[in-house]
């Protein structure tokens, strides 16, 4: 396959890269060039820079042991691919945990959401608009912020956006340090639920191994009540926060700005449904309690779980690995009949070349994934619009999900609370945005916080009434097959997260976890589409005041950011001693064999 | 010395085979907790500058510096603290396992273990958070393409700081929270000469956390001495059928939790798999087998345990009937 040459053009650009990214999780550098004169970035690459392998270290392995192993994967949503992994398990060894154990694992998941999300806003995102990042990058909108009233003000307690901006402060304002306090509540209660925070001790293939009783729940429900009242600040203050950059600097919606190419891969499993079964998958996956499916230009395309997973392929083109067009071929068809691709992740064989990088060959660690669709014959380099954006999207237009304290309705998502400790019930409503851009991936994280505390407020309520009905059993037995296969499908905080096992002579002949990060950060693909990042940034507008030798490059920091980047790996951009390149064409970035 | 300095950089290095885990644990530990380092809450300790990627506010170069300034030899003392496995990087014809920023001459990623050669020799102490950087961990497992190992199995064992310091291993699949926070105070109350040499035992453990073993603060401990032992996961007795390796790991989250004392693991329903084990993973799997060793040791603490369990029932069941003459006197009849 050919790759497209790149466009040609003759400006003055300065290569500008900042590796690493820092105030994410993992290795990622982004390298960039920059047109000055038009305050536009002309190229972005997206690089990882660390390999650990496990889809190689996991061939031979105890099927039984993939969610222990798995979860180590990622240091902040670990719990994730360990839940996503005995998802797969389960449908591998065909068993259905019973609904207590289903209900304790929810009620851990939306801890995890609510513990991360909260994190990752306020003690790591949020310091892109703390005061002296924006006094530094934009002294106008300083200024701006400070003469400005926050609407919310009355809730939230800050009475202007410079003083929301003052509490971002690290270390310093009184929002990142009382985040840093939440983040340990919501922590307290994910161990309630799954013992260990982040790599859990008690999820086990069939269920789990927590030991239920009404004070774990009671203890849960309390937490969460606290964690409902800070939230009842926290969303108006971010609202507050994002409307004012659109104010502030319009044409701001630009910034990070791409084509709606959203995934989610649906979160919280319905027990009354959810059999683990692949023939019954586009079932029961639409009765997650957040919905699966992909969202192409404002229009929801699907919302079949099987129809996902068979359109995934996993494609090289920039990454250091060999291809495997001819290697084994271990799922030819999936249960229901349907032939499985070579480049599926079923069929994946990974083989790491380690190699120099070069940004005209290839770049990185990370994969591209990309989801074919059938009826365009398009890859589509779908992103997670850093999770939230997408799970929003997706089930707000499914409709379907109702459950009392959260119902989406079409084109929006209601969450309804009741009186907490300082503020009266409150009803939230999250609406479809214009654009998936930088504020509203950041906007998304800060609504889906609520979505969770909401789901885990109905879970608390279910898990109790299977307490209070006697109903204590938490774990199915299982024998591990001699030959099998199975998948899982789940939200990592981060967004869409899937995990595909081969079991053959009862050993993992085959993993292949795809986390949203590979969706998010991949590279130029061997059909030569950029990663959602990469595609992200380019052409975004910069709107930062700092002169070319004092650029921080915010606004692109944002962007990457508002991905919420978990790659255990890297993005790398620097700026200030940027070298100038004078450039007719750049065809050394552009053709390259696929 | 004579004066006591009065700061100290904290140089974190994430950029080992690892997965951040240990950098966001530590986000969540109160005693102390991470701020209360970095704001000088605590009295007598130095100036801290925690310089980590995850929480940094500086970005790519402008964070890259404090790491070149070290490695140059133009900065105050450090610590450097590694997480994640060390690769080696010789195991390969071209390219690299695990980079930390980029070199500005070559454009080629700078290796993680050229960062380690570069810094510890200058660094008062270096620490290797958790069991990746202590041991391997589970990226060391047998099969994987990358030949990584712990900090000492790259340094040495018998590796000493240029202050006399062998390195501080804080084992954990994460760290446990506040394990690593209170290591990090005992180190900076030394850094200050107020606190003796740490420490720490063959494995390069400090003593006081990872001596005893998880069965020896579990509270399923007393369902194993009366031979009470479960073959289904969610239930109370003892889980060591299901795979729990506590009899024999050193670690103490059982007895302190996970988090403000709530979590762990075999004292809430999993099993032990032995995370802070120089031996971890390998030896370890397949986790949800009983370990052959505690074969012997349950079987034969069951004659003796189901004694004691019924003798304790007969007691218990009289420590359950009150003493007699509490009730309440008969109504009195009424004169007629």
């Amino acid at each position: 396959m050919k790759k497209p040459e790149p466009p040609a053009f003759s400006e003055k650009l300065v290569e500008m890269s900042w590796d690493p990214v820092t105030r994410i999780v993992g290795s990622l550098g982004i390298h960039t060039k920059i047109d000055f004169a038009k305050r536009r970035v002309a190229e972005c690459y997206s690089t990882s820079s660390i390999f650990r392998g496990y889809s190689v270290f996991m061939r031979g392995k105890d099927p039984r042991d993939a969610h222990q192993i798995t979860s180590r994967i990622c240091g902040i949503c670990g719990d994730n691919h360990a839940t996503c992994a005995v998802y797969a398990q389960n449908m591998a060894f065909g068993i259905v945990p019973p609904r207590l154990a289903e209900w304790i694992i929810n009620l851990g998941e939306a801890a995890e959401y609510m513990f991360d999300h909260n994190l990752y806003q306020d003690n790591l995102v949020g310091v892109d608009f703390c005061e002296h990042i924006v006094r530094e990058t934009n002294p106008g909108v300083w200024e701006k912020a400070e003469k400005t009233e926050a609407p919310n003000a009355a809730i939230h307690g800050h009475r202007t956006i410079a003083d929301i901006m003052r509490s971002l402060n690290p270390f310093e304002g009184s929002s990142y340090l009382e985040a840093l306090q939440m983040s340990r509540l919501t922590r307290e209660m994910f161990c309630l639920m799954e013992g260990r925070h982040v790599h859990p001790s008690t999820l086990i293939p069939g269920g789990v191994g927590t030991v239920p009783s009404v004070q774990i729940f009671n203890d849960y429900l309390v937490r969460l009540l606290r964690y409902i009242d800070f939230l009842k600040r926290c969303v108006p203050m971010h609202d507050d926060l994002f409307d004012f950059f659109y104010e502030a600097l319009p044409g701001y919606e630009e910034v990070g700005r791409r084509r709606i190419l959203l995934g989610c891969w649906g979160a919280f499993q319905n027990p009354d449904h959810c059999d683990f079964r692949y023939e019954t998958m586009s079932k029961w996956g639409r009765e997650m309690f957040v919905t699966p499916g992909i969202v192409v230009d404002g229009k929801l395309l699907t919302d079949d779980l099987v129809e996902i997973n068979l359109g995934m392929r996993i494609l090289l083109g920039s990454s250091f690995y060999d291809d495997w067009d001819g290697a084994e071929k271990f799922v030819t068809h999936d249960p229901l009949g349907n032939p499985i691709d070579q480049r599926h992740p079923w069929n994946q064989t990974t083989t790491p070349r380690p190699q120099k990088r070069d940004f005209g060959k290839n770049y990185t660690w990370v994969m591209s994934p990309r989801w074919f669709d059938q009826k365009s014959g398009d890859h589509l380099a779908l992103d997670s619009g850093g999770g939230p954006l997408a799970r929003f999207w997706v089930t707000a237009l499914a409709g379907k999900v109702d459950m009392n304290y959260v119902k989406a309705t079409g084109q929006s998502v209601k969450i309804h609370f009741p009186k907490t400790a300082n503020h009266g019930e409150t009803e939230m409503e999250w609406h479809i945005p214009k654009w998936s851009n930088t504020l509203e991936r950041d906007r998304a994280r800060t609504y889906f916080q609520a979505y969770a505390a909401g789901a885990a407020l109905y879970f608390v309520e279910q898990a109790l009434q299977e307490v209070y009905a006697g109903n204590l059993k938490v774990s199915t037995p299982f024998k591990v097959p001699q030959e099998a296969i199975g998948c899982g499908f789940h939200e990592a905080v981060r967004g869409m997260l899937s995990h595909h096992v081969v079991i053959q002579k009862g050993r993992i002949a085959n993993y292949h976890p795809y986390p949203p990060t590979p969706w998010n950060a991949s590279p130029r693909d061997s059909l030569g589409t950029p990663g959602p990042y990469e595609d992200a940034v380019m052409n975004s507008p910069l709107f930062e005041e700092s002169a070319p030798d004092k650029f921080k490059g915010i606004d692109i920091m944002r962007t990457v950011r508002s991905f919420d980047p978990c790659l255990p790996c890297g993005v790398h951009l620097y700026l200030g001693n940027g070298r100038v390149v004078e450039r007719r064409h750049a065809p050394m970035f552009g053709a390259q064999d696929g | 010395m004579n004066e006591a300095p009065s700061e100290l950089d904290i140089l974190w290095i994430t950029a080992g085979l690892g997965c951040d885990g240990d950098t966001i644990s530590i986000t969540a530990a109160t005693q102390p907790s991470l701020e209360d380092i970095v704001r000088g809450i605590i009295p007598g300790l130095p100036k801290v500058n925690f310089r980590n990627p995850v929480l940094a506010r500086e970005n790519g170069d402008e964070f890259m510096n404090f790491f070149h300034r070290a490695a140059a030899g133009d900065s105050g003392p450090f610590m450097l603290v590694v997480e994640g496995s060390i690769p080696n990087e010789k195991n390969k014809t071209e390219g690299f396992w695990a980079g930390f920023g980029t070199d500005r001459v070559t454009g080629q990623p700078i290796k993680t273990c050229d960062w380690i050669d570069a810094l510890a020799p200058k660094a008062w102490a270096v620490v290797a958070a958790g069991t990746c950087a202590a041991y391997g961990g589970i990226h060391a497992m047998e099969g994987n393409p990358t030949g990584c190992m712990g900090l000492p199995d790259y340094l040495g064992w018998d590796w000493k700081s240029k202050a006399g310091l062998p390195i501080v291993n804080v084992p954990g699949c994460p760290v446990q929270p506040d394990n690593f926070m209170e290591i990090l105070l005992y180190l900076l109350r030394q850094f200050v000469g107020k606190a003796p040499m740490i420490q720490l035992d063959e494995m390069l453990r400090p003593t006081w956390l990872f001596s005893e073993t998880v069965h020896e603060g579990c509270d399923r401990g007393g369902y194993y001495e009366q031979g009470d032992f479960t073959l289904e996961y969610g239930t109370k007795p003892c889980i060591v059928k299901l795979g729990c390796w506590g009899p024999v790991v050193q670690c103490n989250v059982g007895k302190r939790g996970w988090i403000n004392g709530i979590g762990g693991c075999p004292n809430v329903g999993g099993i032990c798999i032995g995370c802070t084990m120089p031996g971890f993973p390998d030896k370890f799997m397949s986790f949800m087998d009983q370990p052959p060793g505690s074969m012997l040791s349950s079987q034969a603490i069951q004659t003796y345990g189901h004694a004691i369990r019924a003798l304790r029932a007969f007691t218990k069941a009289s420590m359950n009937k009150e003493p007699p003459g509490r009730r309440r006197p008969a109504p009195e009849v009424a004169a007629s």
